[in-house]
């Protein structure tokens, strides 16, 4: 036996040659052929994953052989390479190999029989823990039943870790075998004297726990629980054992997929009622396991026990208490009825079960806490000192309506509300803000602010102010620019790591542009790593990393360098691919000079006296102002109107097309429209972003919306569907103008029209065109509205979100639609940031309760909302303060006029108005509301809580209203401080 | 299992068990070691049962989480045992998660606790499925035993077979569960708020929440989940984390929240009558503590070198060790024996209490030698050094710039007073949030002002 034996018949392809030599070889004659049989191996399976691959796409072998000819030749080989290697390799060889070394099932167990190797078992063990897209291609199926075989064949133990399990779980019959599991587990009647048990007592890891269907549908004769239940019914198995051992599995605490089965298996089963009164202690415990669909089993088994009365009350009492703490409300109201029940059976467990139920009064819904304050007030005693002392301790945690009835039948009166925001610096807040500017005051809705104080306090009328009114200069808010080429090449390649961040994006970007002249003698020393890290443009994944890979390398090097764009070309990734482009055609040149459209503040606003002093520079510059660039500078001209001026009287002298609309854009009415669409276009959009332009109109007409006209976006009548994913062309907006068939690509505030032309730019899209945040959140409405974002898309569209957390910025139709909408977001992130927005923005008096209401009764009435998600986000944004709680209620209870046909789940928005109302010790006011509230025609809880509602009085609650007010005067304070602070900004 | 590995060998002289008797039952946890030192600890009773029962329940879900699981990879949980440390008059269990991202510490305080301390010292124990079936099963009214450790072998079935399981317990995982000390040592107080508004706000948190993070807000009385930063937002990364508390929370008074602003790390500590649940989190679910090399910036300040063989020796398994006492006692200053503590803390030898503010004495029962000495990037940084990858080019009073060798490229290094700055990708990538590249540790060995040696007193 010699290698050249075996590579004559590996050549050959001959596997059966292979199973001859190897059946009466000595272990030392096998291990002198293991490096022919590996080496073997190892050439046949190089090309054999994609010539697989290929193969499942469905090519035919001439195909495969003229693309994979190595592979194709050898497959033939590959069996008897295989078997050669499992009958030569050691057990840390065969492990290296992996999937590779995995013959047949026949050959395997004919090699294992003939070699008889101590490590069998780990291999065993080994093959059953494979996981991998290898095993699909190789078509490794039936592990199990081949270790099943080696057991059989005595070869090796039974394994023993859960792979083994789950192995048997999922492959004892496969999908489109003749025998039904039935029968397979009869055909090996020690399953059912050993293993199946263990299907209860083995923990599944993460990647087994969808092994036993549970879900309803199948065929039965494939269902491991309808199975098991059969054959213990024919007496083949111990039903006792499968109703004892289902509930063992429950009590382990496994993966609730995993416990969700076990529950089902018992179900199954039927357990009779003196089988279940045998194991009420058992069920008793499930009701503190940590799966809440165990907990709800355990109620459901214990609920006919109590109905006959065959549950001892006190033990009931005591293990049912952390049922009460469920998130699903009817999960808690079973709890409470069986400890309710329990207490009327036996009154002596009644100050107990009192106890017991106060867990439920930090379940979040009022109708729960209700139903446990039933109970206690039922079965408890005020005079219980510990209950009375436990119930205090709760208070905190109990919704207002219940409140009052607690205090009272406590028989204590009510804790005074804190004090909040009335505190001692009021009297300072109101002299600061009689003492403000007038104007000012007026402006940033002071005035209106302080009226209300006056007289008493209340929800206070949202400011009205446009964009282009709001200073944007901050002192505090400057960019400073890149100082050194040390600076930049550090900045740069974080950048290219990370380029979410678009200051820092654009800082770099002015860097370049105007340090690319400065090359010391260690400059390629000096920049080496950073053209390395450049080089490797796939590597980066972010969108407008690649088009900066290109920058740097014509930067570094001095030559023309490709800048990844073409393939973006057509949407707002390729408009600034294209910019970028203009910039590293300078840097190769090493033509440094200021970018025009670099910001000199945060958010993207240029002041304008500083691009007019970039103009000014350039026009002394032997280079052509990039069109691209300028057009983007005009677009992030800040709005302050001081600056605006001066920049205006600075720029007189300046000649030219683009120094013209320069001029156009900061209000001169004096310059005749020139002949580049792009400059032209960001000029009107930067003079008055929501007007349109008869001027411009009449040289560059029907450029869409946002070039000339400005856009007016309105929601597409619905009702919508909220679908799973994104749809294209879903076109929740209406545009007028409409996009023309063919745009300009280098106009963005059209492209930000057009769903398709807005990729991903992340962060930077909000830094394009600062001032049009109406057609921002316009395309904000459409990517998220509409569809059920998924978490990998929550990174691209937050950026939508961003902007309404600025003070400054007017929440318009579009804006406030974007808010409503995504506070119901399926995506948590999403729906969290939109409340902050809310929060953040009834604080600052940019939404009131009336517009809000509109919001929110546009998105539920079109189908764009779902209500149970949107009455929690503005419940959790109401809970912030008096003046949140009195908005969010003013809100709902304007939504309620001309309610025809009530929403869907409307008894969620009234419990939620209720809390709010008994909270702030308010009532309905608006007449519509309570004119509907009163036609309404439903029943049930709906009924009930809109009778409640109307029932309610109004209580003396000043602190409430003054509360709100003072918080509405400090939210505008904050912005008439800030305007005027920006007002005397001096130049960036 | 991936990358570096030390192999650990958990010997229990039989299988943790739970025995029913009349009246309740009695829990027997066997300890890891046959020696005669770690064989008795504790026995006696669990004066409220169900609540340590959860509390251990908690613990167990923390081993037996890898809340983070990286593209491409198992979902691989490290058969890693909790430690108990019996000390003075503190029982603490602890444990750590498999992705190294998440810290838990059960402590029971002396009203927790009926019974006798027979031992003291720092041990695995075994909490085997019957054990945690067991802790589950526990009810309010039980009359719950407790024994650690020897009342256990006494009653084990004379000559049955040890329980022995081997395991390789990954070096990342070694180092996050020491480093995470030195972490809470960092960290402030931040909220605290009545236990049923805790419980309140981690039932409100989402259930779907993705790894990105999110920042804590005090809300009303409670705390509210923000996606905002602000300065008095609590960073907290990977929510899903937390609902580990979720079921324990029933059982607090109160709530307390400690964060680290430098890392982001954030502990949660619920407070109960008589004992304290510690939560500790990292920066991000997909960030373990183990590769943040905050550490490498600590030992890289020498002033830690002459207290801590004195520190080290004092300890005595105290729950509270007192560095004020301590500073005293050896003529040190506050910050040598702080600095010593840290020291002590990143070898395993001590562990932090929030609630107390201090450390404690408890030595990780693990084979810890390699732990420093293979920090991937302090090895990688001394081979540089060694291979002759630096080349400095200017020093001076003011600043060190430095070429050092990368991968087909010179990395450039500039140290400058108290910053210092490398053109890797990896600094590109996370600045000095996770500590100096290896590039700069080089330099700064090279320049013998930071960098490890070799030989850590232990």
């Amino acid at each position: 036996m010699k290698p050249a034996d075996l590579q004559a018949l590996l050549d050959a392809h001959d596997a059966e040659g292979c199973l001859a030599m190897f059946k009466t070889a000595t272990e030392a004659e096998r291990r002198a052929l293991a490096k022919t049989a590996a080496t073997r191996l190892r050439a046949v399976s190089l090309f054999q994953p994609f010539y697989l691959l290929a193969q499942a796409s469905r090519q035919t072998e001439e195909q495969l052989a003229a693309q994979f000819p190595l592979a194709a030749k050898e497959r033939g080989g590959l069996r008897a390479a295989q078997i050669a290697v499992l009958a030569t390799a050691t057990l840390t060889e065969l492990r290296r190999f992996g999937v590779d070394c995995y013959p047949p099932a026949d050959d395997t167990v004919a090699v294992l029989s003939d070699r008889r190797p101590p490590w069998v078992g780990e291999w065993a063990e080994l093959i059953l823990s494979w996981s991998g897209p290898r095993l699909w291609l190789y078509n490794v199926g039936g592990r199990w039943r081949l270790v099943r075989r080696l057991v059989h064949e005595g070869l090796c133990e039974r394994p023993r870790s859960s792979s083994y399990i789950h192995g048997m779980i999922v492959e004892i019959i496969t999908p489109r075998a003749s025998i039904t599991l039935r029968e397979a587990l009869l055909a090996d009647p020690a399953l059912l004297k050993e293993e199946i048990w263990e299907v209860f007592e083995t923990e599944p890891t993460r990647g087994q726990l969808e092994g036993l269907p549970f879900r309803p549908g199948g065929s039965s004769e494939a269902r491991w629980e309808t199975t098991l239940a059969a054959l213990a019914a024919e007496g083949r198995i111990s039903r006792t054992r499968l109703i004892d051992a289902s509930l063992g599995g429950l009590e382990r605490d496994f993966h609730e997929l995993r416990a969700r089965w076990f529950a089902l298996m018992h179900d199954t089963l039927e357990p009779t009622l003196d089988e279940r009164a045998d194991r009420a202690g058992r069920y008793l415990g499930l009701a503190s396991s940590r799966n809440p669909s165990t907990v709800k089993f355990a109620l459901e088994a214990l609920a006919p026990l109590d109905k006959q009365e065959r549950l001892e009350p006190r033990l009931l009492v005591d293990a049912i208490g952390p049922a009460l703490l469920a998130r699903h409300k009817a999960t808690v109201r079973a709890a409470l009825t069986l400890i309710d029940r329990a207490a009327r059976r036996d009154p002596a467990v009644g100050s107990r079960a009192a106890a017991v139920a106060v867990e439920a009064l930090t379940h979040d819904s009022p109708a729960i806490q209700e139903s446990a304050l039933d109970l206690i007030e039922r079965h408890g005693e005020p005079a219980d000192r510990a209950l009375a002392e436990l119930l205090q301790s709760r208070m905190g945690t109990v919704a207002a309506s219940q409140r009052g009835r607690l205090t009272a039948w406590l028989g204590v009166s009510p804790a005074s509300e804190p004090p909040e925001a009335i505190d001692d610096g009021q009297g300072d807040l109101i002299a600061r803000a009689s003492a403000l500017d007038p104007l000012i005051a007026e402006r940033t809705g002071v005035s209106a602010a302080l009226a209300v104080l006056k007289h008493g306090g209340g929800e206070v009328p949202a400011v009205d102010f446009d964009e282009t009114e709001a200073p944007r200069l901050d002192p505090e808010g400057l960019v400073c620019p890149v100082a050194g080429l040390d600076e930049l090449i550090r900045r740069f390649s974080s950048v290219l790591e990370n380029p979410e961040d678009p200051e820092e994006l654009e800082r770099v970007l002015d860097g370049v542009s105007r340090l690319c002249d400065q090359i010391p003698d260690d400059f390629a020393a000096r920049t080496g790593a950073l053209r390395a890290r450049a080089g490797c443009v796939d590597l980066l994944t972010a969108n407008l990393s690649r088009p900066l890979c290109g920058l740097a390398l014509a930067w570094i090097t001095g030559k023309p360098h490709a800048v990844r764009y073409a393939d973006l070309h057509g949407n707002l990734v390729g408009f600034f691919a294209r910019r970028v482009l203009a910039i590293a055609g300078r840097a190769a040149l090493r033509q440094a000079a200021p970018l025009l459209s670099a910001p000199t503040h945060k958010g993207g606003w240029i002041d304008p006296r500083v691009l007019v002093e970039r103009v000014q520079l350039w026009a002394s510059l032997p280079d052509h102002l990039d069109r691209i660039d300028g057009a983007l500078a005009i677009l992030r001209l800040a709005p302050d109107a001081g600056p605006r001026a001066l920049a205006l009287a600075a720029s007189a002298d300046l000649e030219g097309h683009y120094a013209a609309a320069l001029r156009y854009a900061l209000g001169s009415d004096r310059e005749s429209v020139g002949p580049d669409a792009r400059i032209w276009v960001a000029a009107t959009r930067a003079r008055a972003p929501r007007d349109d332009d008869p001027l411009v109109d009449a040289r560059h007409p029907g450029l869409g919306p946002d070039a000339s006209q400005a856009a007016r976006c309105t929601l597409r009548p619905g009702p919508h569907q909220i679908v799973r994913t994104y749809s294209w062309g879903c076109k929740l907006i209406v545009r007028e103008p409409p996009l023309p068939l063919t745009h300009a690509y280098e106009l963005p505030t059209v492209l930000l029209h057009d769903e398709r032309a807005r990729g991903w730019p992340g962060r930077w899209l909000a830094t394009l065109w600062p001032i049009g945040r109406d057609s921002f959140f316009a395309a904000g409405v459409e990517s998220i509205l509409g569809n059920e974002t998924t978490p990998s898309e929550v990174s691209f569209v937050r950026p939508y979100l961003e902007p309404l957390l600025d003070p400054d910025v007017p929440l318009r139709e579009m804006a406030r639609l974007l808010l409503a909408g995504s506070l119901s977001a399926s995506a948590p992130e999403l729906q969290g940031l939109a409340t902050d927005a809310l929060i953040a923005a009834i604080g600052d008096g940019r939404i009131d309760g009336n517009r809000l209401s509109q919001a929110v009764g546009r998105v539920l009435t079109e189908g764009l909302a779902k209500p149970s998600r949107l009455a929690k986000a503005l419940g959790d944004a109401a809970r912030v303060s008096p003046l949140h709680s009195l908005t969010v209620a003013h809100a709902l209870e304007l939504m309620l006029c001309g309610l025809t046909p009530p929403p869907r789940d409307l008894h969620l928005f009234l419990e939620l108005l209720k809390e709010l109302l008994v909270e702030t010790g308010e009532r309905l006011t608006v007449p519509e509301a309570v004119d509907s509230l009163r036609g309404l025609k439903v029943s049930g809880k709906t009924a009930k809580l809109a009778r409640e509602l109307l029932g309610l009085e109004e209580r003396p609650a000043a602190t409430a209203r003054r509360s709100a007010a003072v918080r509405a005067l400090t939210g505008r304070m904050e912005r008439a401080l800030r305007w005027t602070r920006r007002r005397h900004s001096p130049r960036s | 299992m991936s990358g570096l590995a030390v192999s650990h060998t958990y010997r229990y002289a039989f299988g943790s068990e739970a025995v029913s008797r009349t009246g309740g039952v009695d829990l027997r946890l066997a300890t890891s070691g046959l020696d005669a030192a770690n064989l008795d600890y504790f026995r006696g009773k669990l004066t409220r049962p169900v609540r340590a029962a959860d509390l251990l329940r908690g613990l167990i879900e923390v081993v037996q989480s890898r809340f983070y699981i990286p593209p491409a990879m198992m979902a691989r949980i490290i058969p890693a045992d909790p430690v108990v440390t019996c000390g003075d008059d503190v029982l603490r269990f602890e444990a750590f998660s498999s992705c190294c991202s998440t810290y838990a510490r059960a402590d029971f305080l002396p009203p927790a606790l009926d019974g006798e301390r027979t031992g003291r010292g720092t041990t695995n124990v075994d909490f085997n499925a019957p054990m945690r079936s067991a802790l589950a099963r526990v009810r309010e009214g039980d009359g719950v035993g407790l024994a650690i450790g020897a009342e256990s072998v006494e009653l084990s079935r004379g000559g049955e077979a040890i329980v022995e399981r081997k395991v390789a317990l990954p070096l990342r995982w070694l180092k996050g569960f020491v480093e995470v000390q030195t972490y809470q040592s960092r960290m402030t107080p931040r909220f605290e708020i009545p236990g049923p508004e805790a419980l309140r706000f981690l039932r409100s948190l989402p259930r779907g929440a993705g790894p990105g993070s999110a920042w804590v807000v005090p809300a009303g009385r409670g705390l509210r989940l923000s996606q905002t930063p602000t300065k008095e937002a609590v960073r907290l990364g990977g929510v899903g984390r937390l609902r580990v508390l979720e079921i324990l929370a029933r059982h607090a008074r109160s709530m307390r929240v400690h964060a680290d602003e430098r890392s982001g790390a954030s502990a949660w500590e619920l407070v109960l009558d008589e004992a304290r649940f510690h939560l500790v989190l990292s920066p991000d679910v997909f960030r373990g503590f183990s590769g943040e090399g905050q550490v490498l910036s600590s030992l890289a300040a020498d002033r830690w070198k002459e207290a801590l063989p004195r520190v080290q020796a004092s300890l005595r398994w105290e729950s509270r060790v007192d560095s004020h006492a301590l500073a005293n006692e050896f003529s040190l200053s506050p910050a040598e024996v702080a600095a010593a503590l840290d020291a002590l803390g990143s070898r395993g030898l001590v562990g932090f209490d929030l609630a107390e503010g201090a450390y404690f004495h408890r030595e990780l029962p693990f084979d810890l030698t390699m732990v420093e000495s293979l920090h991937p990037r302090l090895k990688d940084a001394r081979k540089l050094v060694a291979e002759g990858g630096v080349r400095v080019v200017k020093k001076d009073d003011a600043r060190t710039e430095a070429f050092v060798q990368g991968t087909g490229v010179e990395h450039r290094v500039l140290i400058t007073g108290q910053t210092a700055n490398c053109t890797c990708p990896w600094y590109a990538k996370h600045n000095d949030a996770r500590g100096p590249c290896k590039h700069i540790l080089a330099v700064q060995i090279l320049e013998g002002d930071g960098g490890p040696s070799e030989e850590t007193p232990r």
